[in-house]
């Protein structure tokens, strides 16, 4: 168990603000990326730039009313070729687990993923997030998938980081629910 | 070695940005400051004046935590931290690292590129995974075509069955005047012909298993029904270990039984995936999945017990048809599953079905004739 710190990251400036931080997980190429700079920038690239390490963004959000912002860790995704430092995950105030609809095997990824960091860093609010809505006919993740996801309490939400539907839904989600 | 004394373009022109800590968490920067350091903040004072570089290289933050130790003096001489990228103004990433370590008195932090060339490693990470995405894709295709084809052969040979069987009743019973008949022969035979193509087409492009409507009936080539039991389910273990799922075979009938029914290999074993992965995503975490073989005499029987919600009894008939399931996305590849399960093990001369009124959980069950 990693040792839990504070989960404000306090900021040397002299902020009025509450930071909090937030990470991305699930294997590559699920739109993990993708999901951040729509969020953050409100753009989308086709083309796939896979992440090494870690990249940090900030956006501010409202959280119940007050203003928060929020530090974005958009994480390299864990695959065969790479797995994920659970260094990374201190501090951390919540995540989002990211499945790729099309592939279902990623959904498995995700779960284990979850698994990995609730053994690291213990219990933190999460959303899972089937991305990839613009492809529909190509899904693989099935609705018993997701009503069995749904069944153990996790709330599922379906994003496209493509269209950009259901994307600010999710973070702003996943921002009111931490603490 | 006292960094402040080293000359002050040396540090830049090894791309390393050496920091000084100051009071109150501030650093100031030792000689110049490499190029990509000056794109990622432009506003970097360059007189050596004390500034915060967290608030731009925001992964500092979370590595100051762990760097305390090493500046506190309690922990050994430096420390690494993990690799972070930066975007600068430009939208140019950077792969970056921090080094922090106690020389002396000073606090130092350094940041650099990673030992592992930066354009190395994402090339490599980008090239493997780029490559296993297009695997997929190609599989997945592969995949639908096969199962796509066979179903549309098996759908063309039922209605030229019926052809072949009205022509050549017409021609046995003499239904047609002697100038007809020669046409009826015409007929009869550009059935066969077409008949030889679907068998063609079949081998030609099944090139992973053989012929859908030919099999195996001798018993040197005929599949083990309880070895392949054993393979799919050891395949599918790690799926079932993350809903805490377990598999259980059985096997009922007289010691010296041989498992080898009629059938393909590889055909076989996709229709005992298709059941497995159906019973595995449909049964609740932590149940357990039974795989019954009974041995029938002439007949092998395979039953599949899953501890799901089961299958509502109005939806039974309806289970093996072509796109079944297709509610609204699930169109495609998760329709033809079951289709393809049905017209397989009828084709070797089997039977398949779900018995109704299962109320703890769903039972499909299939049967194949013994290989002689
Ligand atoms: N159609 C579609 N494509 C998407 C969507 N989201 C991401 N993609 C594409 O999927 C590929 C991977 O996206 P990334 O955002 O780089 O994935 P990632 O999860 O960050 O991948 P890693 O950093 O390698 O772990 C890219 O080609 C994206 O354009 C989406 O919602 N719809
Ligand atoms: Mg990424």
């Amino acid at each position: 168990m990693i040792h839990q710190s504070s989960q404000e990251v306090t900021p040397n400036l002299n902020l009025q603000m509450t930071q909090k931080k937030i990470c991305t997980l699930g294997t590559s190429s699920v739109g993990k990326s993708s999901l951040v700079a729509r969020f953050v920038k409100g753009i989308f690239s086709d083309s796939y730039l896979t992440t090494i390490g870690v990249k940090i963004d900030k956006k501010t959000v409202s959280n119940r009313g007050k203003k928060v912002d929020l530090l974005i860790w958009d994480l390299n995704g864990e695959d065969r070729f790479q797995k994920l430092s659970m260094n990374y995950l201190r501090g951390t105030a919540g995540y989002i687990l990211v499945v790729d609809g099309t592939r279902r095997n990623t959904l498995d990824a995700a779960i284990s993923l979850h698994h990995k960091t609730q053994a690291a860093i213990g219990t933190v609010p999460f959303v899972v997030l089937i991305n990839k809505s613009d492809l529909k006919d190509e899904w693989e993740v099935e609705e018993a998938d997701i009503a069995d996801l749904q069944a153990r309490g996790w709330t599922i939400l379906q994003t496209s980081a493509k269209s950009g539907t259901g994307v600010e839904k999710a973070f702003t989600h996943l921002a009111n629910k931490l603490t | 070695m006292n960094p402040v004394l080293l000359p002050p373009t040396l540090l830049a022109q090894l791309d390393i940005a050496v920091l000084q800590r100051k009071s109150g968490g501030a650093f100031s920067l030792i000689g110049e400051p490499p190029f990509w350091l000056q794109q990622i903040c432009p506003e970097l004072p360059t007189d050596g004046s004390p500034w915060h570089p967290g608030n731009y290289l925001l992964y500092l933050a979370h590595f100051y935590e762990e760097a305390e130790e090493i500046w506190n003096g309690e922990a050994s001489s430096q420390l690494t931290s993990d690799v972070w990228t930066e975007e600068d103004s430009t939208g140019k990433e950077w792969l970056l690292e921090a080094i922090a370590m106690k020389v002396g008195q000073e606090d130092l932090l350094l940041i650099k590129f990673p030992s592992n060339d930066f354009q190395t490693l994402r090339s490599v990470y980008q090239e493997a995974r780029d490559q296993s995405l297009k695997q997929y894709s190609l599989l997945k295709e592969i995949d639908k075509r096969e199962v796509l084809l066979h179903c549309t052969v098996h759908d063309l040979s039922a209605p030229l069955a019926g052809i072949r069987a009205s022509l050549w009743l017409m021609h046995e019973d003499k239904m047609v005047q002697p100038v007809g008949e020669e046409f009826l022969e015409i007929g009869l035979d550009q059935v066969d012909k077409m008949q030889g193509l679907i068998n063609e087409t079949l081998t030609t492009f099944s090139t992973r298993s053989k012929p859908l409507l030919q099999s195996t009936a001798n018993l040197e080539d005929a599949p083990d029904v309880a070895e392949s039991v054993k393979d799919v389910t050891e395949a599918l273990s790690a799926m079932g270990s993350l809903k805490g799922v377990s598999f259980r075979i059985s096997t009922e009938g007289p010691e010296d039984t041989a498992w080898k029914v009629v059938g393909d290999h590889a055909r076989l074993e996709r229709i005992l995936f298709n059941l497995l992965e159906n019973a595995l995503r449909h049964t609740r975490d932590e149940s357990m999945v039974v795989i019954r073989l009974r041995d029938e005499g002439n007949a092998i029987r395979v039953s599949i017990k899953d501890q799901g919600k089961g299958v509502p009894a109005d939806m039974i008939h309806k289970l093996f048809d072509k796109f079944a399931q297709g509610e609204g996305n699930e169109k495609g590849k998760a329709g033809l599953g079951l289709y393809f399960c049905k017209i397989t093990v009828e084709s070797w001369g089997g039977e398949i079905g779900c018995l109704p009124n299962m109320k703890d959980g769903a039972c499909f069950w299939f049967t194949l004739p013994k290989a002689a």
